[in-house]
């Protein structure tokens, strides 16, 4: 079994890495860690310095974020999703705490790490911006029509 | 010290040098004879004057003193009658008479040289030790001004010529005076004429060549002052590091180096060119003698004023003339050289005259305790920049009290808590303790009770242990009773023991070394660092462990498993077992699979080790090997390919640094696809290597199956057969065996903590910290952690863990006053409470002597604890609170305990 290659196909599999060419994704699957985290196990705090995204391999997470005293869960993760990318793209402490719901495998990616290829091979950003700018706009979508709803009622 | 460096040596090593003077005198005759020997020699037997028929003999050896006649008639006393000899044996006799004086008078320089080397180089330490001494008795106030680097280059290099010369200081002058008026003497009473001449070109050389050399000496100390000037520029250029770095001014710095050494140059050549000039001239005059001497000598033999063995004799006489004569100029030229460098060093070691060196620590007597109260009447201090850091403070502290200070930067209260530390001097008002000026206190009795603890503390390189006792280290207590072979030294009263045990065990609360230790955990759990030390344990190997403890560490491994079950957690380790290929660990230390403890079974060298190989070659594994090698490379070769060698992505790469690649293209190109037995040595170990260092997990190429790992635990079995029992040469992984060479960590986990698993390191030190608890093994790691060595200035301690040490440093000596400046302020709030309660409890112990406390705080919540807050701004006290009156002192005890407990 080879695992690298497994990993370039998961990779593969993340829309932010979708259209870069093979060689560039098993550099950064060969680059990144494999890190398996138990059920329960914080991938990332809420309010920390973060070094590292994740790329999930197998398993799930549940990301929360805190308001007052309490955390609420906002989103559930699996097999291919990419979290923990907003603080090392924008360096920004994390936005939320990601917590292993099950036994969870993931790819960690350091943010030097993607960072160094981003400024190597300037098409793998091209490709990430299309993919954040359709995330924005998801968003755009998601705002007016909580706008909308919110005057409606 | 002496400001003249002739009085200071005068004064040092008068005995010596007035023996060596003595024997100096003692070998002039002997050095006037030889020269007169040659005459008879010549003139006797090889001439024939006296001998004019073969039977003639001649009396030698006659030793009469001239005497009063009213002792004896004849007006002579004769010691020695002598004998007559003929020709031939005269000749052989008076020869033999001169090798004799020959052998004499260099048993004589023998001894004179050594006996003056030895002296220079002893007071050329005795030198270098005042002037540490001198450094240590520095006001505090003088501390700031000094630069490590030029003082270190001081004492360490300009000294040194100075060693030289004090051997020769007295000595040279005197034994070079006395050969050349030996000489001279010689040559005037063989002819007056040409004793003149030499007398003459002497006095010329004598004159005017140190004349000349004068300049020499000017651009001299301009050397020393520019290279001094580099060596400090140099030291502040490596502490300034980050800020050039951040800055960008690193050019800058290139060019003033440069614009110095340009400078350094300059004077060093013209230096080199005058010192020829004159070496020509002193040359010249030196051979112009030897031309007079034949000239004038051979005219007044022809005349026959002189005969032939004369001449000789005189000539011969001269050619010992000029190199005394060079030498006594050289020793004048040295004189006013170090003369100067002397001066020079000594005005670096003065202090300003109205400020006095401390006395050096000499009270005795037991030392007594603290007690009552610190009195500030009408204090203020003023900084270099004239603002008023203490401004006409009057305050009154009692010694038992915990009393803390409130106040930002300028408030003042840093510089109070050195007011009462002594490190700095009021230029104003009044400091009592106990009544008496703190000035007259013995800083013996004030530096030991009191414990200082500031923001930033500096640590020598040490190990834990002695940071610790380094409060404890007043005088020698305990003499090593080793032999000193050179006592060269001279130190008053203090003793220079440094083998003997200096630390006062009582002061901290033990009786000796034995139970030290427990104290120091005591200590290191009250500042909350005994973890840590136990952490760095783990780390560590354990310095010649009992049997015992070595059978208890098989046993925990077992514990260790346990606990691992026990919490789900056995997936963290891999464990080592001998019939198992090990996936965590790499595919050389799966064959060696134990600790190298010789070189050559070295695991990044393992490729060239010729059992292994012969092995791996028996079993037809190293020709995979050599392909997963190559494989690697080329895999690596393609993956990073076209990326700048400082793209962060290499950070991850552990099989080999980006240097190395041009290496490992051009072996990839000559090897080719050609087997290993094709390729030359060095390029088989290379791809070996690379294999060998392979670890699955890790680098993830599935390089890795199962037959091939079969293979590996069969070739494994064979090595560790070849090799025997042989511990010597690798300690094997073995469930039920202790390796000595291994940290107590690898000896309880017995495994590979795994790759790839969130927090792995953690949770098994977490376990570790259990097993060695339960398993009684505490101790041990305890004490392997306190030989942690913290590095340059405790650098590879985190600046808490320092703070926390020196707390530690502090309470360790159970002082009667505890001055702290933001001593914690590098902990988080918490971390900071914790550890005050914990020091304030000790201050006020249920039982026993206490301590009070006055605390500049890191953060004004923490008031709350003391006694009595001052709250101070701008070099006064603003306002005071007090803790509110406890109904009884016991309940106010019982209740800081609990809030300590909490």
């Amino acid at each position: 079994m080879n695992a690298l290659k497994e990993d370039v196909e998961v990779l593969r599999g993340v829309p932010i890495f979708a259209s870069v060419d093979a060689a560039k994704l098993k550099l950064l699957a060969f680059a990144s860690q494999r890190l398996v985290f138990d059920e329960g196990q914080t991938l990332c705090r809420e309010g920390e310095r973060g070094e590292q995204a994740f790329v999930i391999l197998n398993g799930g997470a549940d990301v929360f974020v805190q308001a007052g005293d309490c955390d609420i869960r906002v989103a559930s993760v699996g097999r291919n999703d990419f979290v923990g990318d907003i603080a090392i793209l924008c360096d920004t402490p994390r936005t939320a705490t990601v917590r292993a719901s099950s036994r969870c495998e993931t790819l960690a990616i350091g943010k030097a790490q993607l960072m160094g290829l981003l400024k190597s091979f300037p098409e793998m950003s091209i490709a990430i911006m299309r993919v954040l700018a359709g995330r924005l706009e998801r968003t755009n979508h998601a705002l007016a029509e909580a706008q909308r709803q919110a005057r409606a009622v | 010290m002496e400001a003249s460096l002739f009085r200071y040596i005068w004064q040092q090593t008068r005995r010596e040098q007035a023996w060596i003077l003595f024997v100096i005198l003692a070998s002039m005759p002997f050095n006037y004879l030889m020269l007169d020997l040659p005459k008879y020699i010549v003139n006797g037997p090889i001439q024939a004057k006296g001998f004019e028929r073969a039977t003639d003999t001649q009396h030698y050896f006659q030793v009469r003193v001239p005497v009063p006649p009213a002792i004896n008639q004849q007006g002579f006393l004769e010691l020695l009658h002598g004998f007559d000899l003929n020709r031939m044996s005269s000749l052989i006799v008076l020869s033999a008479a001169f090798l004799l004086l020959v052998i004499v008078n260099g048993l004589f320089k023998f001894y004179i040289n050594t006996y003056k080397g030895r002296l220079g180089e002893r007071m050329l330490q005795q030198l270098r030790y005042d002037l540490v001494d001198r450094v240590l008795r520095f006001p505090p106030s003088e501390h700031r001004r000094i630069k490590p680097a030029e003082i270190a280059t001081m004492i360490k290099d300009e000294v040194e010529p100075l060693g030289g010369f004090i051997g020769d200081a007295f000595v040279q002058p005197f034994f070079l005076g006395g050969q050349i008026i030996t000489a001279l003497v010689f040559i005037l009473t063989q002819n007056v004429m040409l004793g003149l001449i030499a007398l003459g070109l002497l006095a010329v050389q004598g004159v005017v060549i140190p004349r000349m050399r004068r300049k020499q000496l000017v651009l001299g100390r301009q050397r020393q002052l520019t290279s001094r000037a580099l060596a400090g520029r140099i030291g502040e250029i490596i502490d300034d590091m980050p800020n050039i770095l951040t800055n960008d001014v690193s050019n800058y710095h290139r060019a003033d180096v440069a614009a110095r050494l340009t400078t350094i140059f300059g004077i060093r050549f013209a230096l080199y060119q005058w010192k020829f000039f004159v070496k020509f001239l002193n040359n010249l005059l030196a051979q112009i003698t030897p031309f007079l001497f034949y000239m004038v000598g051979g005219l007044l033999a022809i005349a026959g004023h002189l005969n032939i063995g004369q001449l000789v004799a005189v000539i011969s006489a001269y050619k010992d003339l000029p190199s005394p004569v060079k030498d006594l100029i050289d020793w004048d030229q040295q004189r006013l050289d170090v003369e100067v460098k002397y001066t020079q060093v000594i005005e670096q070691f003065s202090v300003d005259p109205s400020l006095d060196l401390l006395p050096p620590p000499d009270f005795d007597g037991p030392i007594p305790h603290l007690e009552g109260e610190v009195a500030l009447s009408a204090v203020t201090v003023i900084d270099t920049a004239s603002s008023r850091l203490l401004d006409n403070l009057s305050v009154t502290l009692e010694l038992g009290e915990f009393t803390a200070i409130d106040g930002n930067a300028t408030s003042g209260g840093e510089t109070l808590v050195e007011v009462l530390a002594r490190l700095v001097t009021p230029d104003s008002g009044r400091v009592a303790l106990a009544g008496r000026d703190l000035r007259e206190w013995p800083s013996a009795i004030t530096g030991r009770r009191i414990s200082v603890v500031g923001a930033e503390p500096f640590f020598p390189q040490s190990t834990i242990t002695d940071a610790l006792l380094y409060g404890l280290r007043h005088r020698v207590l305990r003499p090593s009773g080793d032999v000193v072979r050179h006592k060269i030294i001279k130190s008053g009263t203090t003793s220079l023991d440094f083998a003997g045990d200096w630390v006062d065990y009582e002061a901290a609360g033990a009786t000796g070394p034995e139970d030290i230790n427990d104290r120091l955990q005591a200590v290191l759990t009250t500042v909350d660092l005994e973890s840590d030390v136990v952490s760095f344990g783990l780390n560590r190997s354990l310095a010649e462990p009992s049997a015992a403890v070595q059978q208890a560490f098989v046993e925990a491994r077992t514990s260790f498993r346990a606990k691992l079950d026990e919490s789900g957690a056995v997936h963290l380790v891999e464990p080592f077992d001998p019939d198992l290929y090990n996936a965590q660990a790499s595919i050389g230390e799966n064959l060696v699979f134990g600790m190298p403890i010789s070189e050559a079974y070295d695991l990044k060298r393992l490729g060239s080790n010729p059992e292994l190989r012969k092995i791996l070659a028996d079993l037809k594994l190293d020709d995979s090997l050599y392909g997963m090698g190559r494989a690697i490379a080329s895999t690596i070769m393609e993956l990073f390919q076209g990326l700048e060698p400082d793209n962060p992505l290499f950070e991850q790469l552990s099989l080999m640094s980006p240097e190395d690649f041009p290496d490992y293209q051009a072996a990839l190109k000559r090897v080719g696809s050609r087997p290993l037995k094709s390729a030359i040595a060095g390029d088989q170990a290379i791809f070996l290597d690379l294999a060998f260092n392979y670890i699955e997990p890790r680098d993830r190429l599935g390089l890795l199956d199962d037959a091939l790992i079969e293979r590996l635990v069969t070739a494994r079995k064979a090595f560790h057969k070849a090799l025997g029992e042989d511990q010597e040469k690798i300690a094997f992984f073995h469930p039920d065996r202790y390796i000595a060479a291994g940290t107590a960590k690898d000896n309880i986990v017995m495994g590979r903590v795994a790759f790839g698993i969130a927090e792995a390191e953690h949770r098994v030190n977490a376990l570790l910290h259990d097993v060695i608890a339960e398993r009684g093994l505490r101790p041990e790691v305890f004490e392997a952690g306190l030989a942690f060595n913290i590095g340059t200035a405790g650098k590879r301690l985190t600046g808490s863990q320092r703070q926390k040490l020196a707390m530690g440093r502090a309470l360790l000596r159970r002082p009667d006053y505890l001055l702290v400046h933001r001593g914690l302020s590098q902990l988080d709030a918490a971390g900071q409470e914790a550890i005050l309660g914990r020091v304030l409890a000790l201050g006020r112990p249920m039982d026993g002597q206490g301590f009070g406390v006055l605390w500049n705080l890191e953060n004004p919540r923490l008031g709350e604890h003391f006694d009595r807050v001052l709250h101070m701004e701008d070099g006064r006290v603003g306002r005071e609170t007090r803790a509110p009156e406890p109904a009884t002192s016991e309940e106010s005890q019982h209740r800081e305990t609990l809030k300590i407990s909490a």
